[in-house]
């Protein structure tokens, strides 16, 4: 049965869980799961035997870029990048904000759900304290404390009204960033160019994408 | 996707795989904690320092697909100091 590695971890609230989140929230076979933790019992043996505690930073940072690679089985790879230069000044740019970390209004959108390609309409004056996340593949405990974590919608307010930028988007948009198999063609040919045709109503020079 | 219909993007992408994989036209790369890409909660002058510098790759980014490295270390930098440095209140 699968387990998440933070059901056994039980950290004390009084620890910021802040490093190698990764490797808490996702949920992997038992088995891989004591071969996770008996490595790195082992890794500290070795590191307390000759002093070199790099071992044990290591492993949990190669534990934690492996998981990250391969929660995508199905990833898309191009081979070209399009390409649209930026003319104007930001003082004069239109932006929107974009995140794939799940973010969606409380009271008045469905949550996502896992491997969903669907996203959300934000309106760009939404107070941050209506905004609510969904996501299974990130440890969110943080953009719940401050959605600005990860869809900084204040943060870009603050450079309208001071004039560093032009202005925002009439709408911000979130997306649930984990997607695989047939969701990735219809994210591709349906949802992202709906998306664009609606920035580009709105004369959006630029999007700002945060990603998780 | 979006720079096919004549908007110009830029990511801020926490891991180096992603952006490498994808080639997005231009990316901004924060060694933040996963699930933190802006910054720690409340740390209004880490996540403005973030967003001004993602969005200043709109301007200074020349060649599609770069990825540009943030220089902050996670928890030890002064980010009112260093936005005091770029003139403060921009």
């Amino acid at each position: 049965m699968p387990i998440e590695l933070r059901d056994l971890a039980r950290l004390p609230p009084s620890i910021e869980n802040m490093a190698f989140s990764k490797i808490r929230v996702e949920r992997l076979p038992e088995e891989e799961a004591t071969r996770f933790f008996n490595g790195l019992y082992e890794a500290a043996l070795l590191s307390h035997d000759d002093g070199d505690w790099s071992r044990v930073e290591s492993y949990l940072s190669d534990w934690e870029r492996d998981l990250i690679s391969r929660v995508n089985p199905n990833a898309i790879s191009f081979d070209s990048s399009p390409w649209t230069p930026f003319e104007k000044p930001l003082s004069e740019a239109r932006i929107a904000l974009l995140t794939t970390g799940g973010a969606y209004v409380r009271d008045t959108q469905e949550p996502y759900i896992d491997d969903d390609p669907s996203y959300r309409v934000i309106s760009s004056t939404t107070p941050a304290s209506d905004l609510a996340i969904f996501h299974v593949h990130y440890d969110t405990s943080n953009a719940e404390k401050d959605i600005n974590v990860i869809f900084p919608i204040e943060r870009l307010r603050e450079m309208a009204a001071e004039g560093a930028l032009g202005s925002l988007s009439a709408d911000a948009f979130g997306f649930m960033g984990y997607i695989v198999g047939d969701n990735i063609p219809r994210l591709m040919e349906e949802t992202a160019p709906e998306v664009a045709r609606m920035l580009v109503a709105d004369r959006v020079d630029a999007a700002l994408i945060g990603t998780t | 996707m979006l720079e096919e219909h004549g908007i110009s993007t830029v990511v801020v992408n926490q891991g180096l795989q992603q952006p490498m994989r994808v080639k997005p036209p231009r990316s901004l790369y924060v060694k933040h904690p996963y699930g933190q890409p802006f910054g720690q909660p409340g740390n209004v002058e880490q996540q403005r320092t973030i967003v001004e510098d993602a969005l200043d790759l709109l301007e200074t980014v020349k060649e599609t697909g770069t990825i540009v490295h943030s220089p902050y270390r996670w928890r030890r930098e002064d980010f009112a100091a260093i936005r005091r440095e770029r003139g403060g209140q921009k």
